[in-house]
């Protein structure tokens, strides 16, 4: 192990113990690693993180990893629970494996790297950040999305995008069912960039022109309640 | 939110698994998801026949065996002293099987005060407590079998005490019972419905119509599949939810599929749990954990 890598053993010691360590290791402004082991899914796993720190996590982790985080890069030698990098603002949050239901929700910045699949909820209200997931995203992916992008390698379930105001979803795979005022429409060169950079950086071999482009219809910008047929298709 | 589990080895094997072990390990893993009561039902060999257990308040004294066998009309016999209650076995009903199990089932919880009848079943045995998991230890952690199912309770509806805890028995269908984490919205509405056709109920949780409501639609002919696609009709509310039968588990969720439930299945044997730790704790880190889909319906059932 290098100099200056700090290694916490999460066995016997409380989630707070965990995250006090991490607390007080980035308020030292550690340029180098912290690599925690042991963390047997447990919940709640460096959240609240306001400073630059790096975090390499030798396990799976629980519910509500790395969420209200700002300026951190974890990185999950496994799976995750609901919620991961929920709220991030800044920083880097990346697993190996899948994450449950929520993964990046209300993100605002950053971006949060799924290697496996993601369950429902997935990005839902993203206000800004990257969302990459390898494979299957889950039903209501993208529900009222406000901004930023979302990258999806495999298929996803119902609704997706539904409500979103802007931002933007790729998907390579199949869709189940797009959701109220979600529409899809053609890659340009920038989106092939876009894509290319951001897939390239998840360290994910796909092909960019294979992706579908889904964005904002913005009819429901301006609803109109006498409108019968938005009635039908609107939440 | 509730916690939930439930463990099956697929394979006939002369050694019965430590089914009780299982269920305590996963347990132990949820207990942060409910710490109010815990419960598990256990599917062990089919070798006692047809038994039935009652669950009897600490503070009261068991009543005489005489008064219990009266109060079966000839059908109980075999008493046997449990922690809190006793079971009994049962000799097969004369007639219509529903009306006689429906009508002991009154005359025991009637005639003995604070009673309730927890399960009945020729493989299945079902213990809860208020309280955290550890507590079954002494009544289920050697218990071993096929398959069982357990259930760690958050009450938002509905008293704390063993009765209004899960497993909930789907009575009177022998060998079935359900653990459910969620809420049942149009629950009053089917107990109005199920009590006029004559159904009773332990308790008044919400989750107790679940096995109920399945255990009727498999009497009129429907598999476990049919009955748990059908409970995903017409259930209202959330729910993430595993049954369990003589011949194996089921499981049946939502379609906004708010409360989780996760599975792993190996070439031996399937494991289910709210939450991922339990899965990992019981078949190793490298086990590979799935989710069960809004609105979908697997069951699992011994070769």
């Amino acid at each position: 192990m290098g100099e200056g890598v700090k290694t916490f053993d999460c066995e016997g010691r409380s989630t707070r113990e965990i995250n006090m360590f991490l607390k007080e290791a980035a308020s030292r402004g550690m340029e180098a690693e912290v690599i925690l082991l042991n963390p047997d899914s447990r919940h709640n796993l460096a959240v609240g993180l306001t400073t630059p720190l790096t975090i390499r996590i030798e396990g799976h982790v629980g519910y509500y990893c790395a969420g209200l985080c700002e300026g951190v890069a974890v990185d999950v030698k496994g799976g995750a629970g609901w919620g991961l990098g929920e709220n991030l603002m800044a920083g880097r949050v990346q697993i190996a494996g899948s994450a449950g239901s929520a993964a990046g929700a209300t993100m605002r910045g950053g971006t949060v790297i799924v290697g496996g699949d993601a369950g429902a909820r997935c990005g839902v209200a993203m206000k800004g950040g990257t969302l990459v997931v390898g494979g299957d995203v889950g039903y209501m992916t993208g529900f009222m999305m406000q901004k930023g992008v979302m990258i999806v390698g495999g298929n996803a379930g119902e609704a997706l995008g539904d409500s979103l105001y802007e931002g933007k979803i790729y998907i390579r795979g199949s869709i189940d069912a797009l959701g109220s005022d979600a529409i899809q429409t053609d890659l340009t060169e920038a989106d092939i960039t876009l894509l290319s950079e951001a897939l390239t950086d998840a360290g994910m071999d796909m092909v960019p022109a294979d992706f579908k482009k889904i964005v904002s219809g913005k009819k429901l910008y301006n609803f109109d309640k006498t409108e019968k047929e938005i009635w039908k298709t609107a939440l | 939110m509730c916690g939930i589990a439930g463990v099956l080895h697929k394979q006939v094997t002369e050694e019965p698994a430590a089914i009780g072990r299982a269920l305590l390990t996963m347990a132990t893993c949820l207990q942060h998801r409910g710490m109010d009561s815990a419960g598990m039902a256990v599917f062990g060999g089919a070798n006692s026949g047809l038994h039935l257990q009652v669950m009897m308040p600490l503070s009261r004294p068991l009543p005489e065996p005489r008064e219990i066998l009266d109060l079966g009309k000839g059908r109980l016999s075999e008493l046997c002293p449990e922690k809190a209650g006793f079971s009994a076995a049962i000799r097969p009903a004369s007639g219509n099987a529903l009306e006689a199990d429906l009508a002991l089932i009154q005359a025991l919880e009637a005639g003995l005060p604070g009673s309730t009848v927890s399960g009945m079943g020729v493989r299945m045995t079902v213990e809860k407590a208020v309280g955290l998991a550890d507590g079954l230890e002494g009544s289920v952690g050697s218990l071993t079998g096929t398959h069982g199912i357990a259930h760690l309770r958050l009450a938002t509806e509905s008293k704390i005490d063993p009765a209004h805890a899960q497993p909930f028995w789907g009575r009177p269908y022998p060998d079935l019972a359900v653990t459910h984490n969620g809420h049942i919205t149009n629950y009053h509405k089917l107990r109005l419905r199920f009590e006029a056709e004559g159904f009773g109920f332990a308790s008044h949780n919400d989750s107790e119509i679940i096995g109920i409501y399945l255990g009727r639609k498999m009497a009129a002919g429907l598999s476990l599949h049919e009955a748990l696609a059908a409970a995903g009709k017409e259930l209202d509310g959330s729910y993430s939810c595993i049954v369990a039968t003589a011949n194996g588990l089921g499981v049946v969720r939502d379609p906004f599929a708010t409360k989780p439930l996760l599975y792993v299945e190996t070439e031996t044997q399937v494991a289910l749990g709210s939450e991922p730790q339990a899965l990992y704790r019981l078949l190793g880190q490298d086990a590979v954990i799935k989710e069960i889909k809004p609105r979908e319906v697997r069951v699992w059932e011994r070769a």
